[in-house]
């Protein structure tokens, strides 16, 4: 995505804050703008209100230790446009301080704790500036180059949070609760970590009045593996496994979105039939998680049978990807510079026969869940998405496309063979969970037009070469990239710098999960646990995006 | 064509068991006791036997219709599966919680399945098969129908646990909400009988009307039939009313802090209770035993066309649990206060008319 | 009647092993700090049934390795492949095998996933929780020994440095036909367990 007229907003700037700042158009067409770490508050601001950035794509850091900085990168984003423009601001490594942004975009409540975490960054003024991944007790900030206290032992006892507004609550023994002279007691509950609806392990605390949520808090990194940092100790190419098993179901669109940025930094032109096998599997990746979130929420309302019906079609598609690659949830089959290796014979014939079937699949599930009068009453007004709310707090996917903001990167932004597709983006109007389900159902549909053209247009062009020329320890030129996919959940971004080396300086996903799920607390107020569970559902919750 | 003098003949168990016991010269009274107490041991075998089938049925049914099948290793046919959970649940350590209420937690899940066993004292299974025809029959089942509330609660409270306390509250919200049309809909039948004692609603229920459609009393209170299964899954628990024991919001309801045989007991007394409100319900509406009766073993069909009629609805109560979903709570009390109510109320006035129709009719 | 029971040895990792990788980064040792009694202990129990006991066993044992309820307890991608093993098409329930949400009516603990040091308090809080006779089974390779995630700063390595595991089930992930054939094996080990002692 370029920024839009990149000449105009850097003369701007330059004229508007001087010296603080240093804006530069990469080769990409986005304008990158150093600021000075006292300014930045009032840059950002000015981004937001004069150059509507009105949404907060992205807040990480990268530590350059031979520079001695602590570089924090905002990506700013405006999706209606669509426009992008990248903040850095250098720190000092020493005492890395600046003023925080949960002023102006809710959505880098997460993202800056996350960022104290793994660097140690202060972020003057932010409300809870709480370790986020880790736990309290935890000696040092991972991500820094020079950590090497690896070997910490795990907690004593479970870290207890400091809950809610009512402050913490340990365990509490229902027999000294007092009369309270009739007074109404609210009552706080944790789901999870182990929890059957909690889509892994996520806790959520929740403070409850009767069956009404009053208040409730997320509490997550209990699959924190620090994924990224492992990355730094791999090579290029033994990280694709690791994209892997972040969003662990649909494993092919993580790799797609890892396997460009690599390709975009290293300048490598990848053959035609393996864009086109990409896409393939990269659709099917989307069917695949879809048809997981369309069972999950029957599950979490209660209906167990649907579950297994979509598991029947989910098998298929794992059988098509064992087919390809060996692999049934990780088939790692995406290679820098194209796929591993061709198409076997009968791949197109049985995922031909898939196609043919689903339609009549999806009308089993619309018979026997989205007909059934007690899920529609469960799903349909619970909760309400603004479009105001989506933006405040970097909504994507399908919630943000339920609110009826049309922001689908393969449209926006389209990167890979998209452009030459035809589908179409079903909105939805009302934010309600019965819109998230919907929504997932319709683009379902989508999904399956864009194989049927793709395998239209595999078979035109014929056989040929499915990888480019790579070096075996590929080394791409010292520099950073940037790409972002539309994955199933939402929108995917992978930030990768190099040195120059064979592993990664810095690898960055940009996990559309954990940004959402910012947004969570305020949907849920004033809604009953059941709703509670049926939202949740709506966001297609994977731990191993989130935590990483 | 079914007679009941002839099936009645040499089996009514009685006069020959009482008779025989004070033969070997116990007194009288003795006699009557063991020979009730020997009935209700009866019936406690029959619910174990029930639960065993039943949670067989239950893995079976589901699984096939989930397309796959059930259990299949344990024993033939995977038949002795119930056999091994329940022997498995017996081994399990007893785990009561260090701060739980004991006395709550310790008796809850007894009051549960003591209700479950007691309602099967007035099940008709046969025309001399009940262990006491009582002349409020109707109204007994009712009342301890009611009483596994008190163990829910129970349980929900004395585990000291914030699931179970959640789930305990629902579920008395559940059942006291459903019991209201759950009496209204079987006044019906009452009503056509003119009896609250069970074995004579069954018997009202004799014969045919124009030589083939017998007089069972669904076809005259079809929606009472409709409105008396619901509240029997919302009494149960059972899918689409399962709230207390939500599994996917609650991890297990009121059952969280319960395991081993403790737990066994709740599990025994939910299929017990299924069982009985599918029983109940083919006493109330479809005609309890009666059914074509053979020459061969003919005192055995009547106790046969009963249980194949409460297996059909508990066939019916599983299927709905396979497909359909749970309700939320403010969803649940509005159905049975703003739906259910006004509903039953209009079939007691249905049924009013036709009790008036049949006397009319019949002179 | 008599019945060994043998815990095969595993091996001991030794202080100052270390793992080569390539690039650069960080050089590990194996953590020094292993639970005895969980790790590479050899034991040989020699028990004598008799005419009373052997019946009694098998009924017991049998009752017990056929009605198996696992904890639903997935953490990261390995609950994935047991949730597909619990589906139509390698369907679980033929065993017997039936998920419970709440630990205390749960037998066997099936870890499926990566174990998080922030996780793992809460790993042996729902283990203490279980009631027994119970079981563990590490499921996926990051369960077995913290799997490709090794080398990270945040991952137990290994459940059994936690909790003590019955079977391990190798795969990353395991495909449900393993998970099943771990099962089995599970089974076969609770046939070898007798009421005289229990270890446990």
């Amino acid at each position: 995505m370029k920024t839009q007229d990149a000449e105009k907003k850097k003369a701007a700037l330059t004229k508007q804050f001087g010296e603080a700042v240093t804006p530069t158009v990469d080769p990409d067409g986005v304008l990158e703008v150093v600021v000075a770490p006292p300014q930045a508050p009032e840059v950002l601001k000015i981004l937001h209100k004069e150059y509507d950035f009105h949404q907060l794509h992205d807040l990480t850091a990268v530590d350059y230790i031979k520079d001695n900085q602590i570089t924090v990168i905002y990506r700013l984003m405006n999706i209606e446009k669509p426009d992008m423009l990248v903040v850095k601001v250098p720190l000092d490594r020493n005492q890395p301080e600046v003023a925080t942004a949960t002023g102006i975009w809710p959505a880098a409540n997460w993202l800056e704790r996350e960022v104290y975490d793994y660097f140690g960054v202060k972020f003057v003024g932010h409300p809870n500036l709480t370790r986020i991944m880790l736990w309290e007790g935890f000696e040092g900030h991972p991500f820094r180059k020079d950590f090497r206290a690896f070997d910490q032992e795990p907690p004593e006892i479970e870290p207890h949070e400091a809950y809610l507004a009512s402050g913490f609550e340990g365990p509490v023994d229902l027999r000294d609760v007092g009369s309270g002279n009739g007074a109404a007691r609210k009552l706080i509950i944790n789901f999870g970590p182990q929890h059957p609806s909690m889509h892994g392990i996520f806790r959520a605390a929740v403070e409850l009045d009767g069956e009404t949520i009053v208040d409730m808090k997320p509490i997550v990194g209990y699959l924190h593996r620090g994924l990224e940092k492992v990355a730094e100790m791999r090579t290029w190419a033994q990280v694709i496994p690791y994209t892997d098993r972040t969003d662990y179901l649909a494993a092919m669109n993580n790799n797609h979105a890892y396997v460009l940025a690599v390709e975009k930094l290293a300048g490598i032109e990848v053959p035609l039939r393996a864009e086109i096998i990409r896409v393939i599997l990269a659709e099917l990746g989307r069917l695949h998680s879809h048809l997981m979130a369309i069972g999950c929420f029957g599950l979490d309302l209660g209906a167990i049978t649907p579950f297994l019906y979509v598991w029947r079609e989910r098998e298929t598609i794992y059988d098509l990807l064992e087919m390809v690659s060996g692999g049934r949830l990780f088939p790692t089959y995406f290679r820098i510079g194209g796929v591993a290796r061709d198409l076997p014979e009968e791949f197109i014939p049985r995922l031909k026969k898939f196609l043919k079937e689903m339609p009549g699949h999806i009308e089993q599930y619309n018979n026997i869940l989205s007909g059934n009068e007690i899920f529609q009453k469960r799903l349909r007004g619970v909760a309400h998405l603004t479009k105001e709310m989506a933006l405040r707090y970097s909504v994507t996917g399908p919630m943000l496309r339920s609110t009826g903001i049309n922001y689908d990167v393969r449209k926006a932004d389209p990167y890979s063979l998209y452009s030459r597709f035809d589908f179409e983006i079903p909105l939805g109007e009302n934010g309600d969970a019965w819109d998230f389900y919907w929504l997932r159902i319709l683009e379902m549909w989508q999904s399956m037009r864009i194989i049927e053209q793709a395998i239209a247009y595999l078979e035109e062009t014929g056989p040929g070469p499915v990888q480019a020329k790579v070096p075996k320890t590929l080394k791409p030129p010292a520099g950073e990239a940037y790409v972002h996919i539309e994955s199933p959940k939402g929108d995917l971004g992978c930030y990768i710098v190099s040195d120059g080396g064979t592993s990664p300086y810095r690898f960055r996903w940009r996990p559309p999960l954990f940004i959402n799920l910012q947004s969570l607390p305020e949907l849920v107020r004033g809604w009953k646990i059941a709703d509670f569970i049926a939202i949740f559902a709506g966001y297609d919750a994977v731990m191993g995006e989130v935590d990483r | 064509m079914e007679n009941v003098p002839d099936v009645t003949q040499g089996l009514n168990a009685y006069p020959a068991v009482v008779g025989w016991l004070e033969g070997i010269g116990l007194p009288g009274w003795l006699a009557e006791i063991l020979y009730r107490v020997g009935g209700g041991l009866l019936i406690l075998t029959l619910i174990a036997i029930l639960a065993l089938v039943l949670v067989y049925m239950l893995r079976k049914v589901m699984g096939h219709m989930q397309c796959r099948l059930g259990p299949r290793v344990t024993g033939p046919f995977g038949l002795l599966q119930t056999a091994a959970d329940a022997l498995k649940l017996m081994q399990k350590e007893d785990i009561i919680p260090a701060r739980v209420d004991r006395f709550l937690f310790i008796l809850a899940p007894y009051l549960v399945f003591f209700s479950c066993g007691m309602i099967f004292m007035v099940l008709p299974l046969s025309p001399t098969w009940i262990l006491n025809d009582l002349e409020a029959g109707v109204l007994y089942f009712v009342a301890f129908g009611s009483l596994a509330s008190f163990g829910l609660l129970m349980a929900g409270w004395g585990s000291n646990s914030k699931y179970s306390l959640v789930g305990g509250m629902r579920s008395v919200a559940q059942v006291v909400s459903y019991e209201v049309p759950l009496v209204l809909a079987l006044l019906g039948s009452v009503m056509l009988a003119g009896s609250l004692s069970t074995q004579q609603i069954v018997l009202a229920q004799g014969g045919t009307w124009l030589g083939f459609l017998p007089r069972w009393f669904i076809f005259l209170q079809p929606l009472g039939f409709v409105i008396y299964f619901l509240c029997g899954l919302a009494e149960t628990g059972q899918t689409p009313f399962d709230l207390p024991e939500g599994e996917s919001e609650l991890v297990a309801g009121y059952n969280t802090e319960y395991s081993g045989m403790r737990f066994a007991l709740f599990f025994l007394a939910e299929f017990g209770n299924t069982f009985a409100i599918a029983a109940m319900a083919t006493t109330l509406f479809l005609g309890g035993w009666h059914g074509p009766v053979f020459s061969f073993l003919p005192w055995l069909w009547p106790f046969v066309w009963f249980m194949v009629k409460a297996m059909a609805l508990v066939f019916c109560i599983m299927w709905v649990r396979s497909t359909w979903l749970r309700f939320r709570i403010d969803q649940m009390m509005n159905f049975a206060w703003k739906i259910l109510v006004p509903l039953a109320l209009l079939n007691i006035f249905i049924s009013a008319g036709e009790v008036a129709a049949i006397r009319w009719i019949g002179g | 009647m008599e019945v060994e029971r043998t815990v095969s040895e595993a091996k001991v990792p030794e202080k100052g092993d270390t793992a080569q990788m390539s690039g650069e980064g960080p050089v590990f040792c194996v953590q020094e700090h292993l639970q005895a009694a969980n790790r590479g202990v050899l034991q040989r129990i020699t028990v004598h049934r008799n005419a009373l006991i052997a019946p009694l066993d098998l009924v017991f044992n049998w009752a017990r390795k056929s009605s198996i309820w696992p904890l639903g307890f997935g953490l990261a991608c390995c609950a994935i492949e047991m949730m597909a093993t619990s589906m139509a098409r390698y369907d679980f329930d033929r065993f017997g095998v039936f998920f419970r949400a709440t630990p205390r009516q749960a037998d066997l603990m099936i870890v499926a996933g990566t174990l998080t040091k922030k996780m793992a308090p809460t790993l042996k809080r729902l283990y203490e929780q279980m009631s027994s006779p119970k079981y563990v089974l590490a499921m996926g390779s990051c369960a077995i020994s913290g799997g490709p995630f090794r080398d990270s700063y945040s991952v137990v390595l290994g459940a059994d440095l936690v909790v003590p595991v019955d079977v391990y089930v190798s795969g990353c992930p395991p495909r449900p036909e393993a998970l099943i054939e771990g099962v089995l094996r599970l089974r076969e080990k609770i046939m070898k367990e007798t009421v005289v002692s229990r270890g446990r």
